[in-house]
């Protein structure tokens, strides 16, 4: 089926930085500090090279194949026999991190403001309003991400530059603790830019070409600069030992800065708003992508995309229940995730991209991306 | 179940002694009419005007035991929100300290920006009840140093966030202001010293004043010199502002630290010199400042030394300078050590600039 142009290349560069932006971006410098300890600014330059080798590939593969998504070329580049399973697998990894992303917002939600409300109605409530805006289809999430996207992004970046005022660049100075630590404090965190991967679905929808694959690189680039900007707020501010103590470094960043004045006083509760329309967001992006997976890699009828919301959505949830506490969740759950990262934005893109310039699947790269 | 704000008791200071084997905590609870009242000067109800806080103590093993009895005696549910300052007595210092950091930290309703303050000779509880003039309490008097722009120099405050910091990070210690209350004045008189979590000494006022100027932390004010030789006569200077530029140097696999301070400023007062008029008694006048300001210095960095504790940052700027250095003599285990037998080199330079209104 052919999805034809229904979101711009600007909706599908805010998508990419909506799915991404609201996933670790409070907790990513912990893992970042714990395992790389005082080169963390490293890992985190590692982490923005393998995401975007991972974004030429997957611009090259979407390229060849114009107005589909990745759900309906990954069969056809390898064979129904292993792409459906491939496929079910993936599926059930992204119904994993979809649960574990509601599960990180439910957690921040009842630890920091209500406490006595079971994480059992804050997680239902969020999936309940995340089936029904994906429900509505791709044009509403694309035009929800632009809104929530420069909101939450200019909120949040803006606020951290405001940290800086208590910044201390001795604290931050990065040192070079050695190769392993940084790879390793690297491939633990890469679930902070995982949502690029969202490339492979969406840009089946757009008019494709160069202004496409340009939005992809501007949303990463602002995406990375962002990150980079929390993750030496966190360094300069609280230091390497103190940071891998701290659940939410990002929040005690937020909850340091005192800014005078009535509309922005509040910056915790602000940024709290932003982010949550974030996560609700990514969570909305990665039901409806699940859906859309599912239907095609089982042969279903595109209209019935719809019905596997409340399927994906029960299992999202019944997976966000499975940790014991938020422990677990960093742990155990976000390692799993970012190892289904790195394989879904780099692996098998780059796998499936190879195979189909050697079998000559698809149409040339070059003439849909533009490359000289 | 969100509760509304009338229904809360709003917590603006805490003291913290410690008993036989319990922590007493005083609180200091707003009564929201009458601080309203008395921050918009509205009348008080006429006589002798009832201060716009109540105070109440609890003792139990664990900060959040206290609160549990202190909810006991209080038909609202208290509020952490607001939270200013926490002052805790020389005993809960030298002892249960890093409990009560870390109890404070894990609680995500009590700010990390509460100012941290200890009681020095006297109870917490008496420092938190007294009655400063021109300020609603003790709580808002203590803050209000954080919000002026000729902070003196003796200040020394330090936040629960900096403390906790501090503590966690190898080669790092931390100070927090001292406090005292003599006839219901409360004065900041230097700074008390900690190692790990316990304090284990006290700056003097002119310490602190050294201790900011080594960690540009001096944000203005005056320092009055006596003359050498004629204690009688004093240089003031004012306006002062600095700038502190501290570089770890190897010396024979030894530790030594260049300190450069730079201090500019204008006379206040000279008594018992020539004209100011002249030159040379500008000169003269910079020449005290300086031996007096690095004589300032050394006393506090001495002090640090005999106390074992690194609260100036300098075992950071050594990690950073030199990590195989500090990776191969384990100075994240023990920097105090190394801090206490470092060298310090100390030279001032002072440019004061001018003379007042009248020659």
């Amino acid at each position: 089926m052919h999805f034809g142009q229904r979101i711009s290349s600007v909706e599908h560069g805010a998508m990419i930085v909506a799915q991404t932006l609201a996933f670790g971006l409070f907790i990513f410098p912990n893992d970042l500090h714990l395992s790389a300890g005082h080169s963390a600014i490293y890992a985190f330059i590692l982490i923005g090279v393998i995401a975007a080798v991972a974004m030429v590939i997957m611009n090259k593969l979407a390229a060849r194949f114009p107005g589909r998504s990745v759900g309906e070329f990954l069969p056809e580049i390898t064979g129904r026999i292993v792409g459906v399973p491939l496929m079910v697998l993936l599926i059930i990894a992204h119904t994993f991190w979809l649960g574990i992303a509601v599960r990180i917002f439910s957690d921040l939600i009842s630890t920091q403001i209500l406490r006595e409300t079971p994480l059992e109605i804050i997680t239902f409530t969020m999936i309940l309003g995340v089936a029904y805006v994906a429900y509505k289809g791709i044009e509403t999430i694309g035009r929800f991400s632009v809104f929530v996207m420069s909101l939450t992004y200019l909120a949040i970046g803006a606020i951290f530059l405001f940290s800086l005022k208590d910044f201390d660049p001795t604290t931050a100075k990065p040192l070079f603790v050695g190769v392993e630590p940084i790879v390793t404090a690297a491939l633990n965190a890469y679930y902070v830019v995982m949502g690029i991967q969202i490339t492979l679905v969406t840009y089946a929808f757009t008019p494709g070409g160069v202004k496409v694959t340009r939005a992809a690189f501007i949303a990463l680039g602002l995406l990375w600069g962002l990150l980079i900007l929390i993750l030496i707020s966190v360094s300069g501010i609280a230091g390497t030992e103190a940071a891998k103590t701290l659940n939410w470094p990002g929040i005690l960043v937020l909850r340091l800065i005192e800014i005078p004045g009535t509309f922005v006083e509040r910056t915790g509760l602000f940024i709290l708003v932003t982010w949550t329309a974030s996560v609700f967001c990514l969570c909305t992006v990665l039901l409806w992508g699940i859906s859309l997976f599912t239907t095609q890699a089982f042969n279903f009828d595109m209209g019935k995309t719809k019905f596997f919301i409340v399927p994906v959505g029960l299992g999202s949830y019944w997976f966000s229940m499975f940790p014991q506490d938020y422990e677990s969740v960093q742990d155990v759950a976000l390692p799993i995730i970012s190892a289904v990262g790195l394989v879904s934005t780099l692996v098998i893109p780059l796998i499936l991209w190879i195979i189909a310039m050697l079998r000559g699947l698809g149409e040339s790269s070059r003439a849909k991306t533009g490359d000289r | 179940m969100a509760i509304g704000i009338d229904l809360l008791e709003e917590v603006e200071g805490m003291a913290t002694s410690s008993g036989d084997d319990k922590l007493a905590i005083t609180f200091m609870i707003a009564k929201p009419e009458l601080a309203a009242r008395s921050s918009t000067g509205g009348p008080s109800g006429g006589g002798a005007q009832e201060p716009p806080f109540f105070v109440i103590g609890a003792e139990g093993h664990t900060f959040l035991e206290a609160i549990e009895n202190a909810k006991m005696r209080l038909s609202r549910s208290m509020y952490f929100g607001h939270l200013q300052v926490f002052v805790i007595s020389e005993g809960v210092a030298r002892q249960h300290w890093d409990v009560l950091v870390d109890e404070l930290m894990r609680d995500p309703d009590v700010s990390s920006l509460v100012d941290l303050l200890v009681a020095k000779e006297q109870t917490a509880r008496e420092v938190l009840v007294a009655s400063p003039p021109l300020a609603k309490n003790a709580a808002e008097f203590l803050t209000s140093f954080r919000k002026k722009d000729d902070t003196p120099g003796v200040t020394n405050l330090t936040r629960l966030w900096d403390f906790y910091r501090d503590w966690r990070t190898p080669g790092r210690e931390s100070g927090a202001a001292s406090v005292t209350v003599s006839r219901d004045q409360i004065a900041l008189d230097g700074s008390a010293v900690f190692k790990g979590a316990g304090l284990v000494g006290w700056l003097g006022p002119q310490e602190t004043v050294g201790f900011n100027l080594l960690t540009n932390q001096f944000l203005g004010g005056t320092i009055t010199v006596p003359y050498e030789g004629d204690p009688t006569s004093f240089v003031v200077a004012r306006d002062l502002r600095s700038s502190a530029d501290v570089t770890p140097v190897v010396k024979d696999l030894s530790i030594a630290f260049q300190i450069r301070i730079f201090l500019e400023g204008n006379i206040g007062r000279m008594s018992g010199a020539g004209s100011v008029e002249a030159p040379e008694t500008f000169r003269e006048a910079e020449g005290l400042l300086e031996r007096y300001v690095k004589q300032t210095v050394e006393k506090t960095l001495s002090k640090l030394q005999l106390l074992g504790s690194d609260i100036t940052d300098f075992g950071e700027m050594v990690h950073k300078r030199y990590p195989d250095l500090w990776k191969v003599n384990n100075w994240d285990e023990d920097w105090n050590e190394a801090f206490r037998q470092a060298d310090m080199q100390v030279e001032i330079e002072t440019k004061l600039r001018g003379k007042g209104l009248t020659r």
